[in-house]
């Protein structure tokens, strides 16, 4: 018997380089939930190891008896496409959604999948593009620092 | 510049040099339907029928609302225009070709929306100078900023235009211990006040310095800024996702993100 309702899912590791404490992430799927008027249920906190998916896969399995799921964020998946592909296929199959609070985006059928993905690839892709994708303000491009930054592409300062 | 057609080479000479350019909005339809539904939106929050000229009606609003609802009226403007699946759409298509030369045409487009209602001699809508990458801004985005009335003097922002940015920016240290009030004042002279009729658009790089100050005109000045960048420059705490969205993600970029070669060979 479904009981309804969303069930939050955070993380004990960095997103995209930084760590977000546990309550603010709940903070944020609390508020994502409530501005949308969806019914939120406690939070699953994944296993803070290195590529782990365990508890999120331990929320799939809940999907018969939820609405779905909202992740703190879409940077929380898996970085590997196949095994973000396996997640988005067992959601749609059972017709949930599946929520990004922070970026506030809804994944409901394929074309938000490749939204989904297109943002994580071109997420992927800045940090092979110059300064790493990040403008960091103590290392000015080009300005006083330049000559570590030209050494750090492995180019001559000449 | 060889490769650029010699109006876009101008325009970017202009931007090199100003720091901002102000121009035409390119569909004029879509800025004056934007200004119709926010005209028609303010007054129904404020229990008013639907204004027949958004005009005067936007001009006059400091005499259908005061201080205290103001910020309700704001918010509930943004939140109706962000829920307008139309809306974004609709403020690209304003300044599209300026992005795409300025700024380049596979672009990232701010999610949400500023939105400023300064009514006359209102001191809680000031905005003191500075620069947006001083906080946690790119100094790789620009931003489209729309007024939906006349705009002028003290009514409109202020900016430093790029060379005298340059300038001040080399001698901001010396103000480390003073008052924004008090660089204003020594930067007062070099600013200008952007005189921006309805049907334009202002797209400036926010590293220049800029602000607004006490609206001292007899109107309320009603504006909307987004933030654009190219999507593959540095972003810095407002960051693609949370902050930013692709809009125009190319063919040739999305195939490249996907290529992989072929494996099977032992080194």
């Amino acid at each position: 018997m479904s009981e309804g309702g969303y069930r939050g899912y955070i993380v004990s590791a960095p997103v995209r380089g930084t760590a977000f404490p546990q309550r603010v992430q709940n903070l944020v799927v609390r508020d994502y939930a409530q501005r949308r008027g969806l019914t939120y249920r406690l939070s699953a906190t994944e296993y803070a190891m290195p590529g782990s998916a365990m508890m999120l896969r331990t929320l799939l399995d809940e999907l018969a008896t939820i609405d779905g799921i909202i992740l703190f964020s879409l940077f929380t998946l898996p970085a590997d496409p196949r095994r973000r592909r396996a997640i988005y296929d067992r959601v749609l199959a059972a017709g949930k959604t599946l929520h990004a609070a922070l970026e506030g985006m809804v994944l409901r059928d394929e074309r938000d999948v490749r939204e989904w993905d297109d943002l994580i690839a071109i997420d992927a892709t800045l940090a092979a593009t110059p300064f790493g994708g990040r403008f960091e303000k103590d290392a000015t491009p080009l300005g006083a620092d330049a000559a570590a930054q030209i050494a750090a592409f492995g180019l001559s300062g000449g | 510049m060889a490769f650029f057609h010699p109006d876009e080479a101008r325009l970017c000479a202009t931007f090199l040099e100003r720091g901002y350019v102000i121009a035409p909005a390119e569909d004029r339809a879509a800025l004056d339907r934007i200004r119709a539904f926010v005209a028609a939106t303010a007054a129904a929050f404020l229990g008013l029928p639907e204004p027949g000229d958004p005009a005067p009606f936007l001009d006059g609003i400091g005499s259908h609302v005061d201080d205290a609802r103001l910020n309700d009226l704001r918010l509930a403007v943004i939140d109706a225009l962000l829920a307008a699946p139309w809306f974004r759409d609709a403020y690209f298509a304003c300044g599209k070709r300026l992005l795409e030369v300025l700024v380049g045409n596979e672009l990232a487009m701010q999610r949400g929306l500023g939105f400023s209602v300064q009514l006359p001699d209102d001191p809680s809508s000031v905005l003191p100078l500075h620069s947006d990458v001083w906080s946690e801004d790119s100094p790789f985005e620009v931003v489209l900023w729309i007024p939906l009335v006349d705009v002028a003097r003290t009514k409109s922002m202020f900016a430093l235009p790029l060379d005298r940015d340059a300038v001040w920016r080399e001698r901001l240290g010396a103000f480390a211990g003073r008052t924004v009030e008090e660089l204003f004042s020594a930067v007062e002279a070099d600013v200008e006040f952007l005189d921006i009729p309805y049907g334009n658009v202002l797209l400036f790089t926010h590293t220049i310095m800029h602000g607004n100050r006490m609206n001292r005109e007899a109107t309320a000045r009603w504006s909307m800024n987004v933030r654009f960048k190219s999507l593959f420059t540095p972003y810095s705490d407002k960051k693609l996702g949370d902050f930013f969205t692709p809009i125009t993600l190319r063919p040739a970029s999305r195939i490249g993100m996907q290529y992989r070669l072929p494996g099977g060979f032992d080194v």
